[in-house]
């Protein structure tokens, strides 16, 4: 089956998010103002009375009660809103259990949510030359959304099969998917992205975040790899053979990672996962 | 007829969660200590089966001299700084060091070719450097591999129970 055929296939089961692809579709534009976004979501009742939800609910921690999108902005930031405007927009899909890769309810929410954690500390550290875009976040949290698509699909016998090559050592996960099923989770992530028209950029970030381009340009997949990676370490990697990712050594060279600079990005990626915990505790 | 005891509903029993760069410790026999996400991270379960006292910590990172502030905020982050607090919090307890029954999970290695980022493997060093050093040996492990893994242990025995996506629990 082609990355095509599972999208198909997929329809309804990881439904789009009208706002959030309107967002995503101004972040694509070369400037917008933060007034631009805020005029989405105040369009979208839902949404607004998700965003004052979780920002009242005790994890939040604020003294005063958010009664309207102004304060809500007003009391965390346009970036925290656009934060959890992204997260609420998602979450109902991806809070589904995905028995193919044996994630619990809200696992792979978790998981999303570290590795878009992850992709902004990546932006801010300083390995990442090119301009820093909000897009790092979306571009983290939506990296894996074909594992959705697929560990919905697959049968018990497929699963076995899997796991046996990604046991043995002498594969990836994503491999393995590869080898079974004709494709893998990035390339159906990225079409499912592209048909919901989701900026470029996050598109390219989602297709090659286990194989991240370097030249001629270097890509926002780069991001997205590394997110992944301190994500797993900082404790967000569930599912079988989780840890059957493949480090791409280019980019670690590239990037002068050695253990003592890995050691403190991980530090920085647990704080800001627990952060973004505390933030979308109420989801 | 009496009902088979197969039947009879167990008292409900006491978990403490212990998170990321946590520890608990514990002498209540009834309660149950867990770690869950521990994939290059390592789990630390001691227990003393005379006194039924024990503790579990949760190190993410081997050694704190990467970030001495954090290690401050956040001792049980590291395996240099976490592990002598554990001891001696079950000590504290009541438990005598003597007996101290130690197991070890955890460590998973992703594939990187320049083992950078076997954070895993490192974790498990500096642990066998700080327990070689006290005089202690580790009775049972369950390190490296590649999945991430929830890490229990019973308070009533020290029965270590490890569980990894998929795969039925087991005992360690």
């Amino acid at each position: 089956m082609t990355a095509a055929e599972w999208i198909a296939k997929a329809r309804g089961v990881v439904p789009s998010s009208e706002s959030a692809n309107r967002i995503l579709g101004l972040l694509g534009r070369p400037s917008v103002s933060n007034d631009e976004i805020v005029k989405v979501i105040r369009c979208d009742g839902v949404l607004t009375a998700k965003v004052l939800q979780v920002c009242n609910s005790p994890l939040m921690g604020l003294r005063q009660r958010v009664a309207s999108l102004d304060q809500a902005l007003l009391a965390i930031g346009h970036r925290e809103v656009f934060r959890l405007v992204m997260a609420i927009s998602y979450s109902a899909a991806m809070s589904a259990p995905i028995p193919g890769f044996a994630m619990a309810a809200k696992e792979f929410l978790r998981q999303s949510l570290a590795t878009a954690a992850a992709a902004e500390v990546v932006m801010e550290s300083g390995l990442w030359k090119g301009e820093e875009t909000p897009m790092a976040f979306t571009a983290g949290l939506l990296q894996d959304i074909g594992e959705l698509v697929i560990g919905g699909a697959l049968t018990m016998e497929m699963v076995a099969r899997m796991r046996a090559r990604v046991e043995s050592g002498e594969c990836s996960r994503i491999e393995a998917e590869r080898e079974m099923l004709g494709t893998d989770h990035a390339e159906v992530g990225a079409n499912l992205l592209k048909s919901w028209n989701v900026p470029e950029e996050i598109v390219e970030a989602v297709a090659n975040h286990h194989q991240p381009v370097l030249t001629p340009v270097t890509q926002l997949s780069v991001v997205t790899h590394l997110a992944d990676c301190l994500a797993h370490l900082a404790g967000g990697a569930p599912g079988w053979g989780s840890y059957a990712v493949r480090v791409c050594t280019p980019v670690v060279e590239a990037m002068g990672i050695d253990s003592e600079r890995l050691d403190g990005l991980v530090i920085a990626t647990r704080t800001s996962i627990e952060r973004m915990e505390r933030f979308t505790g109420g989801l | 007829m009496p009902a088979p005891k197969s039947w009879v509903i167990a008292p409900p029993k006491k978990t403490l969660v212990v998170g990321v760069a946590d520890m608990t410790a514990s002498n209540d026999p009834g309660a149950e200590l867990v770690t869950y996400s521990l994939g290059s991270c390592l789990g630390i379960a001691i227990y003393d089966p005379v006194k039924k006292v024990g503790g579990l910590l949760h190190v993410m990172l081997p050694t704190s001299t990467i970030d001495p502030d954090k290690a401050v905020r956040s001792p049980f982050m590291f395996v240099d700084t976490g592990v002598p607090r554990l001891f001696r919090a079950v000590s504290g307890l009541g438990g005598d060091s003597n007996r101290f029954v130690v197991k070890v999970a955890g460590g998973a290695k992703m594939m990187d070719a320049k083992d950078i980022f076997s954070i895993g493997h490192r974790n498990d060093q500096k642990l066998k450097e700080i327990l070689d050093r006290a005089g202690y040996t580790v009775h049972v492990r369950d390190v490296g591999g590649l999945a991430y893994r929830t890490m229990r242990m019973s308070m009533a025995n020290g029965q270590v129970t490890i569980q990894s996506p998929g795969n039925p629990p087991y005992t360690l």
